[in-house]
């Protein structure tokens, strides 16, 4: 069983310098986190690079590698790229190296032509002849089940293609199903005893022809022959030209899917703009009240100075008042007695005042005077004085307030509009960067001009596929024709050339029916126990339970039965996916050949039951499986939870600029 | 009123900070800067200028290589005038304790900006 251990990168894509991400040598599900355009499918091709030698674009195979060269690299003299993968195969370690660089001699490249493609491939510590390493490499892995292992998910609708008959792009993903479950050693079989039938026929109608009594009936015989070879060849050159369309088709659709993305993105850059800018202007309308605020924010800082300062003086102040109150007092009681001296009576009860009284009045009025001094003249000055300062004072903290809380709450406010300006920037400048790269596409892509050239391509693979309906319809008359007139021949062609020729031609046929027998034995069996197996899946998988399991047909194509036993027409697009995956699963399960799965962004169209559904499911698939996905694109609790101890490793592709990416 | 002079002139240090202020975006003018200076350092630092003897020695060590500022623009309202002389009522250079006060305050501010503290200048009022 193929286990990769880990693959070092060097300057390939976005994976500037040397990179190496570490798959580790055990069980489990490593995940790789990445958003868009940082290089979750670049990854995939990394690995295609390495196995296979080339890369995948959307609209085909990058025909000039030098391209995938990191672009920073080359501005810095590095040009070419390097891919090494470390893994295991029943026992064996091995180690390949695929490199594309410079020529001998070249410092600068001017072309493609001056790259040359390098390849070594170590099994248990010695390098591997050419021949050796390419039938080695083919027995690891043969790159036309590839799919099987590394898979973009955008293209697991492909597989509704199986469900159709006839159709050139099922066709091949049906080669490549029976390829991956061994069908093929059979199918050679069948093929070569069938050029020996052809061969065998061809002797009998000359033998025929060369006999008198059949001689118009071997002419006509070998018309029909040539009539059905023609019309066999139409059937192969209208299938080339569905498979063209096909291809065409699904290219149209990745620009389609392209244009979608492109528009959302600039639908988000447009909102991300239009906020920005509003939080622009509010930055600068409380930016404007802070300054406001500030011109005279310095008063208010001093209320509390000022308001010390008026204390000190009301005590001050408040000390004289009170000594010169008292004098007042004592004022008014000297000037009572100085009258009762005077006039001899009390001035309250009106009796009469003594002599002895009089006198003692008279020391108490010095006491007195004595004692209540009342205000000096410079106690009287500092009293005037303060209470003038009192009033300027009391100027000083009128109408002046302070506006500390007031500029604390403008200043919290600007630092979150800044805060949200920088992330629209950033949220801008990655938007940009995916505008950006697929720009090139967008031009073209006149949305318009995309879906109706979309749908004449329909139309041209529906008339094709009627043409080749008909054509097929003509060949099953034509062998109907053959068939009637041989068995004319055969009752009435005696000679022993004809009745040789016959025999052989017998002997051949009944070798064939029981090759091919055996191959539908072989086929239904394993049809059998894929639908078993992907059912299996499925039942785990979807969480309605009015779906109780898959059907295959003659494609390995699967429908979905209700529980009233009917299949499900017209499935959605989750469920194209999730019967895909159930397939792929199974086809793992029933294949000779065992490998990792590396899934590209597998969760788009799903929601988050089967999102889960599927992380569950995915350790059970693969003895090794690795998950690119987008940040969000599940819940990174939920994965970690699902997978529990089947999770060996997190890898998160970091951004450093947009041609640099940094595996952490 | 004993002083006759009509404008003040900043340290060049002082100036810096208010002229850096004022960049930041959150005064209006560098003068609002310098009387949040004056301001702060009344507040903060009473004990360091508190009498006419500490002003008078201060404003013997700063030179006079900043902005000039009239009194008129200064102190339209003769609120700074009346401050000064609630504070320093034996005093009466009001305005020549003014720029010493704004010096002083601004140099503890231009402290703060190089350690990166000043702002939020709410914290600081
Ligand atoms: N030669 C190169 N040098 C540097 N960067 C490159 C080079 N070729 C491609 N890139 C960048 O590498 C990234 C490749 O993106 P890739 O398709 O692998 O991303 P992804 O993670 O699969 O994104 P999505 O989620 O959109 O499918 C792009 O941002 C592209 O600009
Ligand atoms: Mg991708």
């Amino acid at each position: 069983m193929l286990h990769f251990d880990k693959m070092t990168l060097r300057d390939f894509g976005p994976y500037k310098g040397e990179q190496t991400i570490d798959f580790s040598d055990r069980s489990g599900v490593s995940i790789i986190w990445g958003n868009n355009g940082r290089g979750k499918t670049t990854l995939l091709n990394a690995l295609r690079y390495g196995l296979f030698g080339v890369i995948q674009r959307r609209n085909g195979i990058l025909k000039n590698l030098s391209e995938m060269g990191n672009k920073e690299a080359v501005q810095e003299g590095r040009y070419g790229f390097t891919v090494i993968l470390d893994m295991t195969n029943d026992g064996d370690t091995y180690k390949l190296t695929r490199q594309l660089k410079l020529r001998p001699g070249i410092v600068k490249p001017s072309g493609e032509e001056d790259y040359e493609k390098v390849l070594f491939l170590e099994r248990d510590g010695s390098i591997l002849s050419p021949e050796d390493r390419n039938h080695e490499l083919n027995v690891i892995m043969p790159e036309q089940v590839a799919r099987f292992f590394l898979f973009d998910a955008e293209l697991l609708q492909e597989y509704e293609e199986l469900l159709e008959t006839n159709t050139s792009d099922g066709e091949q993903i049906k080669n490549s199903i029976e390829k991956i479950l061994g069908v093929p050693v059979l199918q050679n079989g069948v093929v070569d005893v069938e050029d020996c039938l052809s061969n065998y026929e061809k002797q009998k109608s000359r033998a025929a022809r060369a006999d008198d009594k059949t001689v118009q009936l071997g002419q006509e015989m070998e018309n029909l022959t040539a009539n059905i070879e023609e019309h066999q060849n139409i059937i192969k050159e209208k299938q080339a030209e569905l498979s063209d369309l096909i291809r065409k088709k699904s290219v149209l659709e990745g620009r389609m899917a392209d244009t979608d993305k492109l528009r959302n993105w600039i639908v988000q850059r447009n909102e991300a703009q239009k906020s920005q800018e509003k939080h622009e202007d509010e930055l600068e309308t409380v930016q404007s009240k802070i300054r406001d605020l500030m011109k005279n924010a310095w008063r208010g800082m001093l209320l509390t100075t000022v308001r010390d300062l008026r204390e000190k003086i009301e005590a001050e102040e408040y000390a004289l008042d009170a000594k010169k109150q008292k004098r007042t007092v004592a004022d008014r009681f000297i000037m009572e007695m100085k009258k009762a001296i005077s006039e001899r009576t009390c001035p309250i009860c009106g009796q009469e005042v003594s002599g002895d009284i009089v006198e003692h009045l008279r020391a108490k009025i010095n006491e007195s005077t004595n004692e209540y001094v009342g205000l000096s003249e410079e106690e009287r000055q500092r009293l005037y004085d303060l209470q003038n300062q009192m009033l300027a004072i009391r100027q000083l903290s009128a109408d002046v307030s302070d506006v500390r809380q007031g500029v604390a709450h403008l200043e919290n406010r600007r630092d979150e509009l800044q805060i949200a300006i920088s992330e629209c920037r950033q949220q801008i400048e990655e938007l940009h960067d995916n505008i950006k790269r697929y720009g090139e596409d967008a031009e073209e892509a006149d949305v318009l001009s995309i879906s109706r050239e979309h749908s004449d391509v329909e139309q041209t693979i529906r008339d094709v596929r009627r043409g080749i309906e008909d054509e097929n319809k003509k060949l099953t008359e034509l062998k109907m024709n053959k068939e009637r007139v041989a068995a004319t021949i055969d009752k009435m062609a005696g000679g022993t050339d004809y009745r040789l020729a016959s025999r052989k031609y017998e002997l051949c046929e009944h070798v064939f029916r029981i090759f091919e027998k055996s191959k539908t034995r072989y086929r239904e069996r394993l049809k059998e126990n894929v639908e078993k197996d992907a059912t299996a899946l499925f039942v785990q998988l979807t969480g309605d339970k009015d779906y109780i399991g898959l059907k295959i047909n003659d494609n390995y194509g699967l429908e979905i039965i209700h529980k009233s036993g009917r299949t499900v027409p017209s499935r959605s697009s989750g469920y194209e996916h999730i019967v895909a995956l159930s397939l792929i699963g199974a086809l793992h399960k029933n294949a000779p050949l065992r490998g990792p799965i590396i899934m590209d962004s597998p969760f788009g169209r799903l929601d988050p039951t089967h999102k889960a559904n599927i992380v569950r499911t995915l350790p059970g698939m693969a003895e090794q499986s690795m998950l690119l996905a987008y940040i969000g694109e599940i819940d990174e609790q939920v994965a970690r939870f699902e997978l529990g101890s089947h999770l060996i490793h997190e890898y998160k592709l970091e951004r450093v600029s947009s041609m640099h990416t940094e595996i952490v | 009123m004993a002083e006759s002079i009509k404008t003040i002139v900043l340290s060049g240090q002082a100036q810096a900070v208010a002229k850096q202020m004022n960049d930041s975006g959150t005064f209006p003018d560098s003068l609002s800067a310098a009387k949040f200076g004056m301001a702060y350092a009344i507040k903060y630092y009473w004990d360091a200028v508190n009498t006419s003897d500490k002003l008078n020695h201060l404003n013997g060590v700063y030179d006079s290589k900043g902005s000039t500022y009239n009194i008129g623009s200064l102190d339209p309202d003769n609120y700074v005038l009346q401050l000064m002389e609630a504070l320093y009522p034996d005093s009466d250079t009001p305005y020549t304790f003014t720029r010493v006060l704004i010096c002083f305050g601004l140099n503890k501010l231009g402290d703060l900006l190089e350690e990166g503290r000043l702002f939020p200048i709410n914290k600081v009022m």
